[in-house]
């Protein structure tokens, strides 16, 4: 299985990892005898000999203004000021940062799913679910917070996300992971897609505002039989090529064992929902293990379509 | 229809293509640069000692088509330099279109500028299909794994002197990947000291025109010349590092030997710094041609796929392997003979029929045999060529190698009859 760390040739490649012979794109950055790369359009190796064996730019924090700031039931909707350059860089689907309250140290860091961002007036903005302790010293009465970015890694099958044209799509959303979904929305419809939309009626509907009205939008209960027969319903009448599920594993999990099911053939795009904390693919708590083989999944993106059982 | 799926252009690519197009398989050629060859295109040198002798065997043997190419593209016959005779010298830049034009003619599917990233085998024992850099899926019978050993980049950067943007150009067209190790087969790496893996090429190119005047007519005229070193730039080292040990004589230490192929001028160093190049009369304006650096040189010989003496991988039951891929060769007649045994042995078994084994009583069976045999006992230092170094030797010493073409066809001829009854 191949996967390919989002951050390869990008500004902040290589990283600390190469550093220390733990790269996740390079084989000989890696601790091999010789190079075994998948390229994407850099040698890494030579990049990193050529910066003197060590890092030259990583992600740095900076304080942030928050411009709004609203309660939504549990909900806490930020609107923050961010340079132009971050905005633009933002604006791709998968696109998240790490935010932690200014008058806290630094494991208070939490990662969010950029939801809208905004490169002409250059701000983004991202919803807080209160939950524990990182998310409740947020709601602190601040102006301003301690922002880090840009990540990329918030979807698994980017690749697929962007190259599907003029099909037929499913977005299925539920539970905070729904922030996820509107910009891969708006991604999709820039692409000339037909959009299909499924909330899970379990959670707030709380991106609705920043859908486009033409967007046919179905609410369901999927946790049920009837909800399960919904959908199914919906991958056969709308002749669903792509699918976009944005919502807690449980929910992934019975979406992909009625795919299985069925085998239905569909490109497939996941949010990601493991638990990040450096996003450097340096602490190791987003680590899963897919066919044996590890991953550290705040960098590394692996086709969901046959390696996701 | 038996679907045959080569992967790498090089001269063993191109010769496994042709050969297995001769049945009414399907072939097709994945290359991941814009042209044909490989290394192959900065090669020019043929049929020096063993290799007359394994050109005329492949011949008998029917495998013409490349070599009569090669045969329409030589521009200097019979040509004796230190430890080589009758050596023939040809122009793989004209070859290039030519060999381009005859794939087309006999319906090889090419597919260029297609670069191989990952292979899919669901049972771990062979292969289904390979998937290219855009995500491609090609399914197939049989692959052949013809990729070279050349480079990628991270190679010639940890065991040379970096990318000398060369042939092969990786930068532009994606790192050689080496399809045995994707399907989980391990390669055995080359390696030139205790700590050094692979070998650096061991010639350049120059600009022909910047060559002076007199200087580029004398090398047109006899196809060699023999220039002295001066002393303080003799450097003996440069015989160890190169891949090419027939050319690891103290001569080409001690001179710079310039062979005329056509389009440039072929230097037979691995690379020589412009600055010292430029000390030599008639090179003042020396200018290099391929590889654009003067200090470096691509390194070869980090793959090679562990096989047997039908050109079978290990360990996998549908991929066969060609060139320097599936051994220490060096050289493009080496190249074409591997190429013409996987090419050959890929329809036999998907024919479900017995891999021919080349007898050793020919050079071209005994050198896939030897290679193997000395690999196997560990020795990953060892070049094999016809035309020099400790495979030319055992030529010699066991009577295989002779320019005596009435020998050289009745032995064929004789494993033809016993071979393929
Ligand atoms: C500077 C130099 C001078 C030489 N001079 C001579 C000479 O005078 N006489 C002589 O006989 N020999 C010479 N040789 C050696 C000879 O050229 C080689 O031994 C021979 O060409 C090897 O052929 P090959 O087909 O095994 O490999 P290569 O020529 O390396 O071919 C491999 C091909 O596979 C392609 N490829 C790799 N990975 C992929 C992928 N993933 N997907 C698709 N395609 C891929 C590459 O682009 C390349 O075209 C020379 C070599 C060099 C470098
Ligand atoms: S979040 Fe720290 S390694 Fe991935």
């Amino acid at each position: 299985m191949i996967t390919e760390c989002i951050d390869a040739s990008s500004d902040y490649c290589p990283c600390y990892l190469a550093e220390v012979e733990e790269c996740l794109s390079c084989s000989l950055l890696n601790g091999e005898k010789t190079c075994n790369c998948t390229w994407t359009g850099t040698c890494k190796f030579n990049e990193f000999l050529w910066a003197g064996k060590q890092v030259e730019s990583h992600r740095k924090t900076i304080l942030c203004k928050i411009l709004e700031k609203k309660m939504e039931e549990n909900l806490l909707i930020l609107t923050l000021k961010v340079p132009h350059k971050t905005a633009v860089n933002l604006k791709e689907p998968g696109s998240y940062i790490f935010i932690r309250t200014c008058l806290k140290p630094s494991f208070f860091d939490l990662p969010l799913a950029v939801m809208c961002a905004n490169e002409i007036e250059d701000y983004i903005i991202v919803t807080v679910d209160i939950k524990g302790p990182k998310t409740k010293a947020l709601q602190q009465n601040q102006n301003v917070v301690y922002l880090r970015y840009p990540y990329y890694n918030g979807i698994f099958g980017l690749k697929q996300l962007k190259k599907t044209f003029n099909s037929n799509c499913l977005v299925i959303l539920g539970g905070i992971a729904q922030a996820s979904g509107v910009m891969l929305i708006d991604k999709l419809i820039e692409n000339k897609n037909n959009i299909v939309l499924l909330i899970d009626r379990s959670y707030p509907f709380f991106i609705k505002k920043y859908i486009a009205d033409d967007v046919k939008i179905y609410k369901k209960n999927l946790s049920n039989r009837e909800g399960e027969k919904f959908l199914q319903d919906i991958l056969f009448s709308f002749n669903i090529d792509f699918i976009y599920i944005g919502g807690c594993g449980k929910l992934q999990e019975n979406v992909l064992h009625l795919l299985k099911s069925h085998q239905y053939p569909a490109r497939l795009t996941l949010s990601n929902n493991n638990r990040l904390c450096c996003g450097e693919g340096i602490c190791g708590s987003c680590e899963i293990t897919i066919k044996g083989q590890r991953l550290r999944t705040c960098k590394e993106q692996f086709n969901v379509d046959d390696d996701y059982d | 229809m038996i679907k045959v799926v080569i992967i790498g252009g090089g001269w063993a690519g191109c010769s496994s293509a042709v050969t297995a197009r001769k049945t009414d398989a399907e072939v097709i050629l994945i290359e991941k640069s814009d042209v044909l060859l490989g290394c192959g295109l900065a090669s020019g040198i043929t049929k020096n000692n063993g290799r007359y002798t394994a050109t005329e065997e492949l011949k008998y043997l029917g495998a013409r088509e490349l070599l009569e190419i090669i045969d329409n593209v030589t521009i200097h016959k019979n040509v004796n330099f230190p430890g080589h005779y009758h050596a023939n010298l040809y122009d793989p830049r004209t070859a290039e279109p030519m060999i381009r034009e005859t794939l087309k003619k006999m319906d090889v599917d090419l597919h260029m500028q297609c670069r191989v990233q990952d292979v899919i085998s669901k049972n771990k024992k062979s292969i289904n299909g390979i998937i290219l850099s855009d995500e491609t899926v090609i399914k197939g019978d049989v692959f052949i794994d013809a990729t070279g050993s050349a480079g990628p980049m991270g190679n010639c950067l940890k065991y040379g002197k970096g990318c000398s943007t060369c042939i092969l150009g990786c930068p532009s067209f994606g790192p050689r990947t080496s399809i045995s190790a994707r399907a989980g087969i391990k390669d055995i790496v080359g390696s030139r000291d205790h700590e050094k893996c692979g070998a650096f090429s061991g010639s350049c190119e120059l600009i022909k025109k910047s060559l002076n005047q007199h200087l580029r007519a004398r090398l047109e005229k006899k196809g060699v010349l023999i220039l002295p070193i001066p002393n303080e730039d003799v450097n003996m080292d440069h015989l160890d590092i190169k891949a090419c040990q027939q050319y690891g004589l103290p001569e080409f230490g001690k001179n710079l030997i310039l062979l005329d192929t056509g389009t440039h001028v072929k230097m037979m160093k691995p690379f020589y710094p412009i600055e010292n190049l430029r000390k030599i009369q008639g090179l003042e304006r020396a200018m290099h041609a391929c590889p654009q650096r003067s200090d470096a040189n691509s390194i070869r010989f980090l793959s090679r796929a562990p096989r047997n003496n039908a050109l079978k991988v290990s360990g996998l039951d549908n991929l066969f392997c060609a060139g320097e891929k599936s051994g220490f060769f060096v050289g493009c007649v080496e190249a074409i003979v591997t190429g013409f045994l996987a090419g050959y042995n890929a329809i036999n078994f998907a024919k479900g029929e017995k891999l021919l084994k080349i007898p050793e009583s020919l050079s071209i069976g005994d050198i896939i045999a030897y290679e193997n045999e000395c690999v196997r006992k560990g020795d990953h230092k060892n070049r094999y060529t016809f035309s020099g170094g400790i495979y030319f030797q055992r030529m010699e010493k066991n009577g295989l190698y002779t320019t005596d073409k009435d020998k050289i066809r009745n032995r064929t001829e004789k494993v033809l009859k016993d071979e393929c009854r």
